[in-house]
């Protein structure tokens, strides 16, 4: 028998098919030109020059983490477990802007562009500003409430329960 | 309950590595941050035998000399000359992509393009005369186009920026490399040397390409 439904179970769905889709996009988007988020990755200057050779792995497997997490999540199969993975992704994002951000005020000459989505760049400019800060604050919002309520209706993990 | 969330979140990342490991070994088109070297610099005219800024050194004479009869002729001794010091371009033999503030300077001297890879209104408080702007952003776009029109797609391009972690000049050389444009060389120390050392810069708004 199917768990009854929690209270807040309705907002899952437009989380989850919202997130999941933004989230299968991104990763879509950047395997169009995986020389570029490379190039992006390596601009951030997170990864340290000895081990710059992680970069171009880190280009291929972001993405289809990116698009397995997406898919898992719109489907509803493991949606907690992709909400965690879409959201601690989230906050290595943010972290990541956030530390360009404060290093480009400090006065390193960065320039950086978010690749996040590809050539498409939606919804903030290519340039990284707090637009793209904003922007995963409000999917991690999403990741949370999914973390939370999960399943929600039509989920194969609901189904599953039967 | 826990662990087998943590277990499936990792799951969902192993089965995108493997992907992502698989993607790597179907592409034809390897993905990777290493720039191509560029060709070397053309030797400058008027010295054809040596490279840029030798001198052409004569061997200091030793003991006599034999002329032509076979008389021994004696000649005064020479000092011997003093090693002329290592010309810039023997450094840019052994690191074709970038270039010293030295090189720099003969390459400006020579007349070569330096392209201006900083943002526009750095550009516009100090650039190295003679230099035109042209950056990753705006590489594309019409003001891009008319400075890509006076390049010469195998002559040395100079191309710098902030000097220090600035990455614009290497990803504004990797793009030319991709348009096809080979001689582009990266001046890693950037402005902030060129100025330092006292060298030619200008101010002011971008000849061409400015938008």
């Amino acid at each position: 028998m199917a768990k009854p439904m929690r209270p807040m179970g309705w907002l899952v769905l437009p989380c989850r098919v919202v997130l999941g889709g933004l989230f299968v996009l991104a990763g879509v988007m950047k395997m169009q030109d995986l020389q570029a988020f490379a190039e992006a990755i390596d601009a951030f200057k997170i990864i340290p020059e000895r081990a710059e050779f992680l970069i171009p792995f880190a280009a291929f497997a972001m993405p289809w983490i990116e698009v397995f997490a997406g898919a898992f999540l719109v489907l509803g199969l493991w949606s907690r477990a992709s909400a965690l993975v879409i959201s601690a992704m989230l906050v290595a994002f943010i972290a990541m802007i956030a530390s360009v951000l404060i290093r480009i005020e400090m006065g390193q000459p960065l320039s950086v562009t978010c690749t996040c989505f590809g050539k498409l760049e939606w919804p903030c400019p290519p340039k990284l500003g707090m637009c793209q800060i904003w922007r995963d604050v409000v999917m991690l919002v999403m990741g949370a409430v999914v973390l939370k309520w999960a399943p929600g209706p039509l989920a194969i993990d609901r189904e599953s329960t039967k | 309950m826990a662990s087998l969330l943590l277990y499936r979140a990792a799951a969902l990342i192993t089965l995108g590595v493997i992907a992502g490991g698989i993607h790597a070994v179907v592409r034809e088109k390897p993905v990777s941050l290493e720039l191509m070297a560029p060709a070397p610099l053309p030797k400058p005219k008027g010295a054809e035998a040596g490279p840029v800024g030798a001198e052409p050194v004569e061997k200091p004479a030793t003991g006599s000399t034999t002329s032509g009869t076979g008389q021994v002729a004696p000649v005064t001794p020479v000092t011997p000359v003093t090693p002329p010091p290592v010309p810039p371009v023997d450094a840019a033999a052994a690191d074709p992509l970038n270039v010293t503030l030295a090189l720099a300077k003969e390459l400006h001297e020579q007349g070569y393009v330096f392209l201006d890879a900083r943002p526009l209104n750095e550009y516009e408080q100090g650039h190295i005369a003679g230099a035109f702007w042209l950056n990753t952003e705006t590489f594309a776009t019409p003001g891009g186009g008319e400075v890509l029109g006076l390049l010469d797609r195998e002559m040395p391009i100079v191309v710098y920026c902030q000097g220090g972690m600035c990455d614009a000049s290497k990803n504004l050389v990797r793009m030319l490399q991709q348009a096809g444009y080979m001689g582009g060389r990266i001046f890693h120390d950037g402005y902030p040397a060129w100025e330092k050392a006292g060298y030619p810069t200008a101010a002011g708004k971008p000849p061409i390409g400015g938008g």
